[in-house]
């Protein structure tokens, strides 16, 4: 018993030595691109910085001047706006295709997956020009409104101090909605069809089945999904910079705007570095809340 | 067969291994490379502007048939590109050997404290540089070693072109209002707007989406009031200038007014510069605001006949003045290693005689060749381009240009992009929006001074 204990170690920690072996080059890469500079980024983070002189030590400074301003703290707003379009809305939208769509046979899926797929493929950026052509004081979205006689609705969509942010937020619906589809279906289709009919057996209408059966089935694609769009309203860049560059006034700002017009048109990345701290950290919140019934399940 | 795929691998890994060593041979190589054939890297920022572009191909064609063995590589980006990457591309181990480098505090400025600029003094003296430019255009290449001063201190940079911004009139739509002759003084802009109003048509073609024009109308108005000195004042920080002076007040005052009068574009907020330019060329508005570096207008010369670039119109209506400035200054990092050579580069660009293509390609260069005049007539410009050329040359000539105000401090371009839209829709008082461009401006010249 003794003896094999003592064989036992050497081998295991050999074994932990191979396995960390095998790590090493992701890690190490990890570290150089991700970790070094995060860190870096909280220290610049307590300086104030120019990018070319010394920095200068400043402590909370930074933060306090984000969190005391006007400006930031709506910046932060948005996002919250944001994510309610993004995260929200997809998922709503996605749950009802899906309890539609899942129950039923659809012949050229594969057709209808790759296309509700695009508009996650193509680049933000491209997006945003596409949709700032639909939604321009004389683009097709206006004309459709107006050939419909409804006139009083057609406007500036990405110029309107109360519109512009909504207008994101759709544009982010839209690009979000095939990811969240394409996720859930495959989720569903996963889902033994015995329940469904047990389901049915007992009675069950299409609404029941759905809460029943297909919710609860597809709850860790719903997490997922719901990470990635929280993620992806929060550090929300391009899009924003394409469509309205954070106006009219103020009324689009983001944090991640934000940070991008401190650090290199104004130029002041102690600043810059705490925002992006800030919104770090805010994302891992999220997350983290996101992700706990799920842990415990 | 798991032989052969195996060993079929180990060719694809060995030749990608072959391949990455020449890749890195080929790099070093290009280091060590003789003083006879020297490759001269050249930075700009002119991505937005294909006319001026073309000149300088050719401009590089004949620089290197006259240094026989230099090969000149032309690296071009957008103006935002440059700006947002330049501090890392100076203060790298291998900077481009002549780079163009944005204007203002945050960039001329903390790159010449951060000592990433050659001083051009020596070189200034060596070529006559000094005799080619006003002392007007050179201050604004020039900034104190700490970076404080703005205008005063060493030379850091030579532009080559210049852009100024003036009222584009519709002369058709003119025509039809009765209106015979462009406004000189801002009550007659004012009159003029408020008869194409009556006649159903857009007075001013205006949009604030990127912010560019909201800042040169709130320079223009500042220079319309206040005259030169007001606007540079605020950008050298001279005589404790502030945004909240009745200059200001008036600018902003004035700003609002046309708003409520519904003198601007409808959707304004809307419209970045280039769907601004798209619409009036469109025909609709009898004004608009541009930039000469916009020229040539979009159009067949026929149909762009009918468009001119005036002077933007002041209180007084005396004095030629307006918003204009070299276009971004070429320097010399530096860590450059091939300073002599960039300098003649720099010297070819400036010259007279470059001067001349630049006017016949329809830019301004900054300063008129002789026979200017002569020049242009027989360059064949188009009628907008003409006059955006030839009024150039009368404002760097006989007038005064005037920095852009938001040169002024780093944060004052977001902070009058936003603001100018919340006080045209009403959301800020005029006061409340002189105070927020105070608060952008005045810590950063206090900051300094400290």
């Amino acid at each position: 018993m003794a003896s094999s204990l003592i064989a036992g170690r050497p081998a295991r920690r050999r074994g932990a030595l191979v396995g960390l072996g095998y790590l090493a080059p992701a890690l190490l890469f990890y570290v150089i691109l991700l970790l070094v500079p995060f860190f870096r980024s909280v220290y610049v983070s307590f300086t104030t910085w120019d990018g070319i002189s010394p920095k200068e030590w400043v402590g909370l400074d930074n933060y306090r001047s984000i969190l005391e301003s006007e400006q930031y703290r709506d910046a932060f707003l948005h996002a919250f706006v944001l994510i309610g379009f993004y995260a929200f809305l997809t998922m709503a939208v996605a749950l009802v295709l899906v309890g539609i769509l899942g129950s039923t046979k659809i012949r050229g899926m594969v057709v209808l997956r790759t296309a509700l797929f695009l508009p996650y493929v193509v680049t933000p950026v491209v997006t945003g020009v596409a949709w700032r052509w639909l939604l321009a004081p004389d683009g097709p979205v206006n004309g459709a409104l107006r050939a419909v006689g409804l006139d009083g609705w057609a406007r500036a969509w990405l110029g309107d101090f109360a519109w512009s942010l909504p207008s994101i937020g759709m544009i982010g619906t839209w690009m979000l909605l095939g990811l969240a589809l394409v996720l859930l279906i495959a989720g569903v289709q996963r889902i033994p069809p015995d329940l469904y009919e047990a389901a049915r057996l007992d009675g069950a209408g299409a609404v029941r089945e759905f809460f029943a059966v297909t919710l609860p089935g597809v709850r860790g694609e719903v997490a997922v999904v719901t990470v990635l769009s929280v993620t992806a309203s929060l550090r929300n860049f391009d899009l924003v910079y394409v469509t309205t560059q954070g106006g009219p006034g103020t009324s689009t700002e983001v944090p991640s705007y934000l940070v991008y017009q401190q650090a290199f048109f104004v130029g002041d990345l102690g600043l810059a570095a705490a925002m992006g701290v800030l919104l770090t950290l805010l994302i891992l919140l999220l997350t983290l809340v996101i992700l706990r019934p799920w842990r415990k399940g | 067969m798991p032989k052969f795929r195996l060993r079929r691998r180990f060719t694809y890994i060995s030749a990608a291994i072959l391949a990455a060593t020449l890749a890195l041979a080929g790099c070093g190589s290009d280091d060590d490379a003789g003083a006879g054939d020297s490759t001269l890297v050249v930075l700009n920022g002119l991505g937005g502007s294909p006319g001026i572009l073309a000149i300088y191909e050719k401009l590089n064609d004949q620089f290197e048939s006259e240094n026989p063995g230099v090969t000149v590589d032309f690296q071009t980006k957008s103006f935002d590109e440059l700006a947002s990457t330049s501090k890392l591309q100076l203060s790298g181990g291998s900077p481009p050997d002549v780079s163009q480098v944005n204007r203002g505090y945050q960039a001329l400025g903390a790159f010449a404290k951060g000592g990433l600029l050659t001083d051009l003094a020596d070189y200034a003296k060596q070529y006559g540089w000094d005799a080619r430019r006003s002392e007007s255009q050179l201050q604004l290449n020039r900034h104190s070693t700490d970076g404080k001063l703005m205008g005063e201190g060493p030379l850091w940079g030579m532009d080559a072109t210049t852009a100024w911004i003036g009222l584009l009139v519709n002369t058709e739509i003119a025509t039809k209002l009765g209106i015979a002759e462009p406004p000189k003084t801002i009550a007659e802009l004012e009159s003029q707007m408020q008869k194409a109003k009556d006649a159903g048509e857009i007075p001013m073609q205006f949009g604030t989406g990127n912010g560019e024009l909201a800042a040169w109308l709130l320079s223009e108005l500042l220079l319309a009031q206040g005259g030169p000195g007001a606007v540079q004042d605020l950008v050298f920080h001279k005589g404790d200038a502030t945004f909240t002076s009745p200059t200001g007040v008036w600018a902003a005052t004035t700003m609002k007014t046309w708003a409520d009068k519904g003198f601007f574009a409808p959707d304004w907020t809307a419209y970045k510069t280039d769907q601004v330019i798209a619409n009036f060329t469109g025909g609709k508005g009898l004004f608009s605001l541009t930039s000469s570096r916009f020229m040539p207008m979009k159009g067949t010369a026929d149909e762009t006949r009918k468009f001119s670039m005036v002077f933007f119109p002041s209180v007084s209506g005396q004095g030629v003045a307006a918003v204009g400035a070299g276009d971004i200054p070429w320097t010399i990092p530096a860590k450059a290693k091939n300073k002599d050579l960039a300098a003649k580069y720099i010297d070819f660009v400036t010259s007279e005689a470059a001067a001349a293509q630049f006017l016949a390609g329809g830019a301004i260069p900054s300063k008129p060749p002789a026979g200017a005049d002569a020049a242009i007539s027989s360059a064949n410009l188009p009628v907008p381009s003409q006059e955006a050329v030839s009024n150039g040359l009368k404002l760097v000539g006989d007038g005064t240009p005037v920095p852009y105000v938001d040169w002024g401090a780093p944060e004052l371009y977001p902070v009058i992009s936003s603001s100018v839209d919340q006080l045209l829709a009403g959301s800020l008082s005029v006061d409340d929006f002189l105070g927020k461009l105070q608060e952008a401006y005045g810590p950063f010249v206090k900051s300094l001074e400290g």
